[in-house]
Order: structure tokens, then sequence, then C-alpha cells
């Protein structure tokens, strides 16, 4: 067979497959593929309640504070939250040196919003930790039902949220309109994606290496 | 030979692209689109999409493999005039630019957002692939003439 040839039918099966892989994986219907009846993963990490305060963790009066955007649809925030919180945490927090507050940056998408939303209700409840932690356990793609109202409310349900206050909040328009405002000053301060971190005057997108961040954070704790 | 150059030159392109791509990864360099890039200014929302890896690879490292196999085959047809070297380059580059039609669709109708760097990057793979095939049908007409 000719190199042309050749080329051409790999072309056509990799372009082929590809796009059937995507069609049976629902990605191009644009409906929910996430089933609304699931049993949350339990959280990788939840703060002990003795350390968090509202969306921040560790000691308000800590010598150094990280601040942090997140999307609750971003997968890599899920890594972030899964993955280098814990170590930052059992590192630095526990010891009373860090505050970690939170930030939303919903971007990605409607489900982003009504998760964000979801996290002010649970931050109502003094719950907004677990509830934090428990979506990033059970991420499940984006904008495809992962975080539709029925799996927010299992999931709700799950980080130990009261339920009932949590009908009467999750709709509430007003707190949606305090995330769009709330994106809206993070994409005005310089925030493009997620997650964004800000140390002092640092300010970084995407997942830092372990021991630059750890530098930094030493760094701002020398006196 | 003009068109195997250009095929170097626009691989060589297209690694530099890749390369960037890996390092906002990684390195958490701002990217530099945004709004300043009109629609093509959603490389933070494509970025942070599910698709911009593959498990734990990002798609980015393999443009970078992709781009430099582009590169090394064009280059070295360019110099041998080698079999080979064109077989490689023609398939490397048709499998790329498969690829890179379905992350277009992505873009399109999945995510719904534009990444210009990725739709650039994009082009280049599609034009190297393009290139190749000419200078396979030109290979074919050479041997076929003698």
């Amino acid at each position: 067979m000719s190199i042309i040839k050749n080329a051409l039918l790999t072309g056509a099966v990799v372009l082929g497959v590809g796009l059937v892989v995507l069609l049976l994986s629902g990605s191009f219907s644009g409906k929910p593929t996430a089933s609304d009846t699931f049993t949350p993963v339990a959280p990788v990490f939840t703060p002990a309640a003795e350390f968090t305060v509202g969306r921040g963790i560790g000691a308000t009066d800590a010598p150094v504070t990280l601040e942090v955007w997140t999307d609750f649809q971003c997968p890599i925030c899920g890594i972030w939250a899964n993955g280098s919180e814990p170590f930052l945490y059992e590192k630095y927090i526990k010891e009373g040196k860090l505050r970690i507050e939170h930030h939303f940056y919903a971007f990605l998408g409607e489900e982003s919003f009504t998760s964000a939303v979801g996290a002010i209700c649970a931050d109502k409840q003094n719950k907004f930790w677990a509830y934090h932690s428990t979506l990033f356990a059970n991420q499940n793609g984006e904008n495809q039902g992962g975080f539709s109202a029925p799996r927010l409310r299992i999931l709700a349900g799950a980080a130990g949220l009261d339920l009932t206050q949590w009908d009467s909040c999750i709709t509430d328009t007003k707190l949606r309109a305090d995330v769009e405002a709330e994106s809206a000053a993070a994409r005005a301060a310089g925030v493009s994606g997620t997650p964004t971190l800000k140390l002092g005057d640092w300010m970084q997108a995407g997942i830092p290496a372990e021991a630059d961040l750890y530098k930094r954070i030493d760094d701002a704790l020398k006196p | 030979m003009r068109a195997v150059r250009f095929g170097a030159v626009i691989s060589a392109i297209g690694t530099v692209i890749a390369t960037y791509l890996l390092a906002i990864r990684f390195a958490g360099i701002p990217a530099i689109c945004g709004p300043a890039l009109g629609p093509f200014g959603g490389c933070a929302k494509v970025e942070a999409s599910v698709y911009s890896s593959i498990g734990p690879i990002p798609v980015a490292l393999v443009g970078v493999i992709g781009s430099l196999v582009l590169l090394i085959a064009s280059v070295q047809y360019l110099r041998t005039r080698s079999t080979i070297a064109l077989n490689i380059w023609a398939l490397a580059a048709m499998t790329g630019a498969a690829i890179e039609l379905v992350l277009i669709a992505i873009q399109a109708f999945v995510i719904g957002a534009w990444c210009g760097w990725c739709l650039l990057y994009g082009l280049t793979v599609i034009l190297s692939a393009v290139t190749a095939i000419t200078a396979a049908v030109q290979a074919e007409r050479g041997a076929a003439a003698r």
C-alpha cells in the first residue's frame, strides 16, 4: 500500500474512533450523563472543625494567609483539594502557621454556579469544608449532571448538612448573584483560571511544585 | 522540497506552542489568552476541562511529543529523502490531524470555548499533514517517472 493510502487510512481510523468514543460517552449530547441516584464517595480530606472558620481553615491570627480561588467542577482544583491541601493542613495549618481562605471563581458552567451557591448554604450551617471536600471527592465531568440539583442535595446530606435548611437556601437567587459577583471580582483581580493561589504579592494559576509552595510559605513565615 | 521545508518549520512552531501550553500547565505561567483574544480567549476554560488530560498525561505533553516526531521526521526526510522518514511523517501527521479535528470538535460542541493557542497548534499539525501528503504525492510521482 502506498504511503498516501496508509496515512489517509490511519487518519480516518483515528478520527472515526475519536468521534465514536465521544458520541458513546454522551459528550456531544449536552444531556446529563451522571445518574441522580448514587452513593457519594467519602471525602479524601476534611479538616477538624476546630480549624475551620467560615470559608477559611487555620487560625484567624495565623501569620500567613494563602488565598485560593477554585471552581468545584475543575478537575485540577480536585487535585489541589484532595492532594495538596491535606499536606498543607498537616504541615502548616495544624501548627497555627497558615490559614487558607477559599474564594469562588465559578466559570466552567451552570453547575459551577449551583455548586458554589450550595457552598454558601453549607457555610451558613458551618459545614463549608465538609461540603467542599465532599464535592471535590465526587467530581463527575463538567456540566454533565455531576452537580445537578438532586446530586448536590445527596452530596450535601453526605456532608452532614440539614437538608430542610438546604432546600430553602439552594434556590435563593441572591446567593447566586453573590457567586456571580465574587467570580466577577476575581476576574477583575487577575484570576483567569483555577485553581489560582495568592500569597502576599505572589499570585499563580495552577498547582505549583510542592517545594516551591513550601518555600514561599516558609519565606513568608520568616520574621 | 519547499513543501518539506515548510512542514519542518511549521512543526517547529507547533513544538514551541505545545511546550508553552505544557509550561502553563506545570509551571503555572499565566496564559496570554483572555478577552484580548476575543472569541479565542477561552484557554483557561479549555485548560480546566477534563479534556485537557488523558488520565494523568496532559494533552499538551502529547502535543510536544507529537510535534517533535513531525519535526524530526520532516527534517530527516528533507536531508535523506528516506522513504521510512516520509512514512513516519505522513502517518504521524495524519494521526495528529485526526486527533486535532476531534479536539476542535470538543472545543466547539462540548466545552463551548475556544483556546486560541490550542487552535493555532492544531493548525500547525493539520498543515504538517497537508505538507506530508503533498511530499508523498511528489515522491510517488517521482518514483513513477523513473
